[in-house]
């Protein structure tokens, strides 16, 4: 006898797809990664003369690689679905607007770390950092600002499908919204990457956490009213 | 024009020249920055109409999207275009007072940057509405980014007390550091303002409404034809 489907399941479903399509083309991974990798290597030239300074400015390298990485996938999770019409086919599935937003953020959200567990260490071997303890807390900032930044960036992607200039705008409206999330991700970059005091980073990441679960859940609330227009 | 926005406008009229006499001969001089601190006036009041103007585009946006009556949209979308004027004003002020006082136009001060992206947020929404402007949804997403663009609110008034800031804290829930005469003619400053941005929103959305209507006789005449 079938069991109806749990919403964990559905969840692990749509994540699976989502990743078993990327596994298998590999294109999106590698070219998003080289993009990544090559605005370490533009940021590290840019600071070539910054001396002293270096560690300060350079989390600010690493941030816009990844917040320019995660845009090329954030354009790109949602398009294949349009252009696949595979959408409409979805929400007719057992799958809510709530699922599917879940399962396409948590899908984003582990390729975006997958991609950075990667380019941490380059980072790190670009501009001089020797790998710590603090590159584990730097890992969980990156975790914690990836499901922010994913949450919103699916809202949005969503919400310009079928745009004709949809990946301009769709940095347009996602990044001030989500410039907050960014500056406590830096200050708490600035602060693992200089040894400073860790009750300052301990402070930050509290804020990053309240942040995070703000964005999640009017992300989560701001999905049905979109996906009801589809 | 209805007879109340004509009576609006004559008081808008009376207003702004009390507001300026207000402001530039009523309140004292202030000691140690000088004359320049008038700006002061139209600063803070043009701040408080622009942050109430993104109250409504989240209240527009709200009651859009629990009764689908497009005046709502028409009152939220005006909100953003009137919000985004006042508080154009209280970028440029602040940079013409900051000047002599600090010696920068700007500091990346969070006060500062924190009102600079939320202007940020709702221009972006104006481009987000303008890109979409044939979409049948247009309401509903203007309306879902309205209101997340206001969450962003509250972090505004809260970095004050997350970051240090050089920003001048005129009001604080102990006292308010201002002589009386200053405080008055901020208020009736800010009542100028109100009433303006009461006349401009009526005269916006009438507007909104006529567009919506003109456009709608457009297509109908071009499928007559056709």
């Amino acid at each position: 006898m079938n069991r109806a489907p749990t919403n964990m399941s559905i969840i692990l479903s749509l994540i699976r797809k989502d990743l078993i399509v990327e596994y298998r083309s590999k294109q999106v991974f590698v070219t998003t990664l080289f993009f990544g990798l090559l605005v370490l290597v533009v940021g590290n030239f840019s600071l070539s003369n910054a001396g002293e300074m270096t560690a300060t400015h350079a989390p600010g390298v690493l941030w816009i690689s990844f917040l320019f990485s995660g845009l090329l996938f954030l354009n790109h999770i949602l398009q294949s679905e349009k252009e696949e019409n595979t959408l409409s086919a979805i929400l007719i599935s057992p799958a809510t607007p709530g699922h599917l937003f879940l399962g396409k953020m948590l899908a984003a959200a582990i390729f975006l770390i997958s991609l950075e567990i990667i380019l941490l260490p380059i980072f790190h071997f670009l501009f001089n950092f020797s790998l710590s303890i603090n590159t584990l807390w730097l890992l969980l900032v990156i975790v914690l600002t990836a499901f922010g930044y994913c949450s919103l960036g699916v809202l949005f992607s969503t919400m310009s499908l079928g745009l004709k200039n949809r990946e301009i705008i769709l940095s347009v409206i996602l990044f001030p919204i989500l410039l907050p999330l960014l500056v406590i991700a830096v200050k708490s970059s600035i602060i693992l990457l200089n040894g400073l005091k860790m009750g300052q980073f301990f402070f930050w990441l509290k804020m990053l956490v309240c942040f995070n679960v703000i964005f999640v859940f009017v992300s989560y609330w701001g999905y049905f009213w979109i996906v009801e227009e589809i | 024009m209805k007879t109340i926005d004509k009576f609006l406008l004559i008081l808008v009229g009376v207003l702004i020249p009390v507001a300026l006499y207000f402001a530039f001969i009523y309140a004292p001089t202030e000691m140690i920055m000088g004359e320049v601190q008038r700006i002061f006036y139209f600063h803070l009041a043009s701040a408080w109409t622009g942050l109430l103007s993104f109250f409504f585009v989240f209240l527009g946006g709200a009651l859009y999207l629990w009764n689908k009556n497009p005046k709502h949209d028409y009152f939220a979308h005006s909100a953003v275009e009137l919000g985004i004027l006042f508080m154009s004003i209280v970028l440029i002020t602040g940079p013409i007072w900051a000047k002599p006082v600090w010696g920068a136009w700007w500091t990346w001060d969070p006060r500062l940057t924190s009102t600079f992206v939320l202007w940020l947020i709702f221009v972006a929404y104006l481009l987000l509405r303008t890109s979409l402007k044939d979409h049948p949804a247009v309401r509903t997403y203007a309306a879902v980014y309205g209101i997340i663009g206001f969450i962003d609110v509250p972090i505004v008034w809260m970095s004050i007390h997350w970051w240090r800031t050089i920003h001048p804290k005129v009001i604080t829930p102990q006292k308010i550091a201002l002589d009386p005469r200053m405080w008055t003619a901020v208020l009736v400053c800010f009542v100028a303002m109100l009433v303006l941005y009461t006349v401009l929103i009526r005269l916006r959305m009438n507007l909104l409404q006529l567009e919506e209507q003109a456009e709608s006789a457009r297509e109908q005449l071009m499928e007559k034809q056709a």
